[in-house]
């Protein structure tokens, strides 16, 4: 669905390196990606990965020592060909983590800047930013000193100053990690729902995994200045292919196994707790790593007669956290975490049947 | 009493006494040699003290070098600048060290008057002087507090 929309940021092979560091290691070491036309792209990972830098490379803030970036066709930065355009003349707009909204002026101020920097009209410019002012809800605080906002509020104020330019691209630097929960959790939603309306090509770090599969259509998760994967979201939670993505996004029971038979599609393999049916992606190299997310388990009333992938367990301890329950479940010495909803309620000590559904048992490339 | 002096010495310093003893150039010129520094150190710290993303900010809203700091940086250290400024009259204000040497009839600063008059025993008259001169470094000194707590607020 998103293959035939045009490239509108396309980073290639890019690498930057910290001169500061007294021994320097690449902070981006080889980063490519497109991202199509009104996509939400994220660059997700832990601190000091370099997706921040990454960002800041497509911003403009950052020269990186090779590579090369094009927005909507025109580069930006390319070492080959010695092109760099300034920040100012890239058609972009960004929110920073600390909202950078300039307390000096008023919210309107703020979110007119962008406009008088490109000397819009005056009539033109006061109403694009009530536009703007009315997407983020804060039309009746237009004169407002910024200093006098919230921090739910100054956010609002620095997307609607991103938002007011009709950029090609938003870039959006964890905006929602200074937030409260409570507020985190509202401002995720409204910035889905003004991704949807608007249909600005976004890319968007976070070291959040919860909000990069919520808002994405397709997440690079990083580590260590690389994109470790690169799909959407729902291919990295239930399919990945390494181990670390698996690690990263969601909870893993993760263990060794050797391939027995290899089919279409599907693989039969053995592990410390049996005889395994699983899944099996495009690759499969002889001996991996098999994954089952806690969730994916479920757990039922002990029986003598077991099908494939159902195995007699007992349950060592189980903790209530109201709307699941988390188990720890032993199968033949080996300790599996089950996560099931509240409806049902076993004690430890309990004798279970433990279901893998085979859709669900993932092989990672070790 | 011979001069201990070379003469060279004495005739370059005689000449350039001549330029700046007894004229007004010569007492700011001092003072600000004296000043600067301080004032200088000030206004750098409050420049570092500016977070980058509020420049950046204004980078990536389209803004170039020079708008960016008029319209951002300017603005954001206006109020050290009136800090600076206060606190750099109010020390030149009541100066005494760098001044009596360079002072003449026409130019005379409230500092070296009040020593001029305690000399001569009018001390009514010093004392006027005096509170005169404690009311403008009072007033000088709220103001700059005032200026102060808007840097603050600023945050």
């Amino acid at each position: 669905m998103t293959d035939n929309r045009p490239p509108m940021l396309e980073v290639r092979d890019l690498h930057k390196t910290y001169e500061s560091r007294r021994t320097p290691r690449p902070a981006v070491d080889g980063v490519s990606f497109t991202v199509r036309a009104g996509e939400f792209f994220t660059l997700l990972g832990p601190s000091g990965c370099g997706k921040t830098t990454t960002l800041r490379c497509v911003a403009g803030l950052e020269t990186p020592e090779s590579g090369t970036i094009l927005i909507d066709g025109m580069e930006v930065y390319s070492r080959d060909s010695r092109t760099q355009i300034p920040t100012n003349r890239r058609d972009i707009s960004m929110v920073f983590q600390s909202y950078a909204v300039w307390p000096h002026m008023t919210v309107s101020g703020n979110v007119s800047f962008p406009l008088e920097a490109m000397n819009t009209p005056h009539a033109e410019a006061r109403k694009r930013v009530m536009d703007a002012l009315e997407v983020v809800g804060l039309a009746d605080f237009a004169d407002r000193p910024a200093t006098q906002l919230s921090g739910g509020q100054q956010q609002r104020v620095a997307f609607a100053r991103a938002i007011v330019k009709n950029a090609k691209i938003l870039l959006l630097d964890e905006p929602l990690s200074n937030l409260d929960a409570q507020l985190r959790e509202q401002m995720r939603t409204e910035l889905h729902a003004l991704h949807k309306r608007l249909g600005t090509t976004t890319l968007y770090v976070t070291h959040d995994q919860d909000e990069a599969l919520r808002l994405s259509d397709r997440v690079a998760l990083m580590r260590d200045g690389s994109i470790i994967e690169l799909d959407t979201p729902r291919a990295l939670y239930l399919s990945p292919d390494k181990e670390f993505t698996a690690r990263f996004i969601g909870q893993g029971n993760i263990w060794d196994c050797a391939i027995r038979e290899l089919h279409e599609g599907a693989a039969v393999v053995d592990s410390k707790i049996g005889t395994v049916i699983a899944m099996a992606g495009a690759l499969t190299p002889k001996s991996s790593r098999l994954m089952v997310r806690p969730e994916h388990i479920s757990l039922q009333s002990s029986r003598q007669n077991l099908s494939p992938n159902e195995y007699h367990g007992q349950i060592v301890s189980s903790a209530f956290s109201g709307r699941t329950l988390d188990y720890v479940v032993v199968v033949n010495d080996m300790e599996l975490r089950v996560q099931s909803p509240s409806v049902e309620i076993r004690s430890a000590g309990d004798y279970v049947t433990v279901v893998l559904p085979p859709e669900r048992c993932v092989l990672l490339l070790s | 009493m011979p001069s201990p002096w070379p003469p060279s010495v004495c005739r370059s310093s005689k000449l350039a006494s001549g330029f700046v003893q007894n004229t007004l150039p010569a007492i700011v010129l001092v003072l600000l040699i004296k000043e600067v520094p301080l004032g200088v150190q000030m206004l750098k710290t409050s420049i570092l003290q500016i977070a980058p993303e509020l420049e950046e900010a204004g980078g990536t809203s389209g803004a170039r070098f020079s708008m960016i700091f008029r319209r951002i940086t300017l603005p954001l250290i206006a109020p050290m600048f009136g800090s600076v400024f206060i606190l750099s009259f109010v020390a030149a204000f009541r100066d005494i060290s760098a001044t009596i040497l360079l002072v003449g009839p026409n130019t005379k600063t409230m500092a070296v008057m009040m020593i001029e008059l305690a000399e001569e025993g009018r001390f009514e008259a010093t004392a006027v002087v005096g509170v005169v001169l404690s009311f403008v470094v009072l007033a000088l000194t709220l103001a700059m507090n005032w200026l102060r707590g808007r840097v603050e607020i600023r945050g």
